[in-house]
């Protein structure tokens, strides 16, 4: 993948400077605050019961704020990918290449999702800190980095769908942020307004439809408190009963590839040779 | 030969780059109305034409990043639209407006399209120092792109075309935005690729710099081609219509009805203290009214062609074309 000239290009000029390192500790920094914050305001950790509940509201800020990073950031890291070459005049360039339309949004995608990765990964460290705690398994761990990795892929390659066809980069960052706000916040209200009507309906345990497709539905599945606030592993569906949470990362990954095709699709002007 | 206008071409065989009755349409604009222009092999192709003509739609046709509505475009004997990335290969594009990274090194810049093209990386830097050397920013290598002049960034973007080594450079008015020294180096660098065997298509609505530059030149208007052809042969092929300046001592008035008398001359005007007289017929007879406004008493101080030759062909043909 490395190869790819779009995708070494885009690193070599992201990363260069310190203005990425200075942003990856401060939001480490940050993070840390958020741990120092939950610890001062916690019973006493001695507690064994207090010290796994410690854990897990530690657990649940942590991927919230981590949540809400990547719903903001990752807009942000493709919605110019394909619209800022064409604001700067340097699309065409690219596209009189022998670089094919895949490898040019493959390049775009990672490099726009590389560095969201590598703040994601750098939070590893502190939320490793809920297992001095307990309450927190190691498989609830696991599937809440692969929840926040498929959701940044999910809104990060439906930023660059918009961007290839948005001829600014600010209208294409505000759309993608829109957008996003929309497959969050906006199905969630959907989700609990079409949970309601079924349990009017007298189908209390019926999970509506668009839950499947919301990111914030698939964090609050793989939390460890989820149980208590009404069983989302209940919810199973299709052919191979999988989980709530596991449908749901279907789900983002067969939205991603939509998006991925789309971008190849509508990368080159209308009434070009396609390749 | 296709194409109206066109005057006797060299068979297909020996075309770098060809078009047959190529049309393209922007909702209801029609931008190219069956236009076949011949571009020789090793030429450099003037294209010529008024804002609108179609120049640009063409050069981004064979550029691969438009399809004809109708027609087809060979490239060293290769349809473009059966074998778009072969083509792509043969192919170094420069648009009329195209922009930079600006957070990349000159080095850099060339080096990311080099990898593009797929440019083998043991080549890379070698190939890089010579095309810096060739368009004279050897001493901005290591330098951001942001910080060069437009001149510089156009040298540089002349040098993004050649990074794959194609055999045709399409250069959609490369001169346009620089200033006169620059335009003078965008120039012999041109001159210079045509030295290396490169077949150049340039379009300029400076016509000056195409006849002091181009082997060819192709006059379109409304999409469509009104003249094609070796410049000289065109300039030759229109002399029958050539204005010249006289330039005299004496009386004005009276030196304008004895040239106005000459057989040669159709049409005499006085323009800034000098005649300007129209005249049909070939060098000889030019050199025949000389004699014989001489002779007549005229004391002539300067005898020359009234304006630019591809200028004045250029209104004259775009002129009648009109009517």
């Amino acid at each position: 993948m490395y190869q790819n000239a779009v995708l070494r290009k885009e690193l070599t000029t992201r990363m260069r400077g310190w203005r990425s390192s200075l942003v990856i500790i401060a939001y480490v920094t940050v993070l840390a605050g958020i741990v120092l914050l939950q610890l001062s305001t916690s019973a006493d950790p001695q507690n064994l019961s207090d010290s796994a509940r410690l854990g897990q509201s530690l657990f649940a800020a942590l991927a919230g704020f981590q949540m809400a990073l990547v719903i903001f950031v990752a807009p942000a890291s493709t919605a110019d990918a394909i619209s800022g070459e064409r604001q700067r005049q340097t699309l065409d360039l690219l596209l009189v290449t022998g670089l094919s339309s895949r490898a040019i949004i493959f390049g775009k995608l990672f490099a726009g999702l590389a560095y969201d990765v590598l703040l994601i990964l750098s939070s590893i460290p502190l939320f490793s800190l809920v297992f001095l705690f307990g309450g927190v398994g190691p498989s609830q761990f696991v599937d809440l980095f692969v929840t926040f990795l498929i959701t940044t892929l999910l809104i990060g390659s439906m930023s660059l769908f918009i961007s290839t066809f948005t001829r600014r980069s600010g209208a294409a960052v505000v759309l993608s942020m829109l957008a996003t706000l929309g497959l969050t916040v906006g199905l969630v209200i959907v989700t609990l307004l079409l949970g309601a009507a079924s349990s009017a309906a007298g189908n209390p345990n019926t999970m509506p439809f668009t839950g499947y497709f919301d990111p914030l539905v698939g964090l609050v599945a793989v939390l460890p408190f989820s149980q208590d606030i009404g069983s989302l592993d209940h919810f199973t569906a299709g052919p191979l009963h999988l989980s709530l949470w596991q449908d749901q990362m279907l789900a983002n990954l067969l939205m991603s590839a939509l998006f991925i095709a789309g971008s190849i699709r509508l990368l080159r002007p209308k009434g070009a040779p396609l390749r | 030969m296709s194409g109206n206008g066109s005057v006797a071409a060299p068979p297909a065989a020996e075309m770098m780059l060809r078009t047959h009755e190529l049309r393209k349409s922007y909702a209801r604009t029609r931008a190219l109305d069956g236009l076949s222009i011949n571009v020789p092999r090793g030429s450099i192709y003037g294209f010529v034409g008024p804002n609108g003509a179609g120049k640009t739609t063409t050069m981004r046709i064979m550029a691969t990043l438009l399809l004809p509505d109708a027609g087809e475009v060979w490239v060293d004997g290769q349809p473009l639209t059966s074998n778009t990335s072969a083509v792509r290969n043969k192919i170094g594009y420069m648009p009329d407006f195209f922009g930079v990274y600006d957070n990349l090194t000159v080095a850099e810049y060339l080096a990311f399209y080099a990898s593009a093209y797929r440019v083998p990386t043991a080549e890379t830097r070698h190939m890089i120092g010579e095309l810096l050397e060739l368009v004279d920013l050897g001493s901005k290598r290591d330098e951001l792109v942001e910080g060069l002049s437009r001149g510089m960034k156009q040298r540089l973007g002349l040098a993004r075309c050649l990074v794959h080594n194609p055999q045709v450079l399409l250069l959609d008015e490369p001169a346009s935005g620089m200033d006169p020294r620059a335009r003078v180096e965008m120039r012999e660098i041109v001159k210079e690729l045509q030295r290396l065997g490169k077949t150049v298509l340039v379009s300029s609505h400076i016509l000056l710099e195409l006849s002091e530059m181009c082997s060819h030149i192709g006059i379109i208007q409304g999409g469509r081609l009104i003249r094609e052809g070796p410049v000289g042969v065109i300039l030759s092929s229109l002399k029958a219509a050539r204005t010249v300046r006289i330039g005299l001592l004496g009386d004005l008035d009276a030196a304008a009805d004895t040239v106005k008398r000459q057989r040669w001359v159709t049409d005499v005007q006085i323009v800034d203290g000098a005649l300007e007289a129209a005249v049909s017929g070939e060098e000889q007879d030019l050199a025949d009214l000389l004699h014989a406004i001489v002779e007549a008493g005229v004391r002539v101080v300067q005898f020359a062609p009234a304006s630019n030759s591809l200028e004045e062909i250029f209104m004259q043909l775009t002129e009648s074309e009109e009517s």
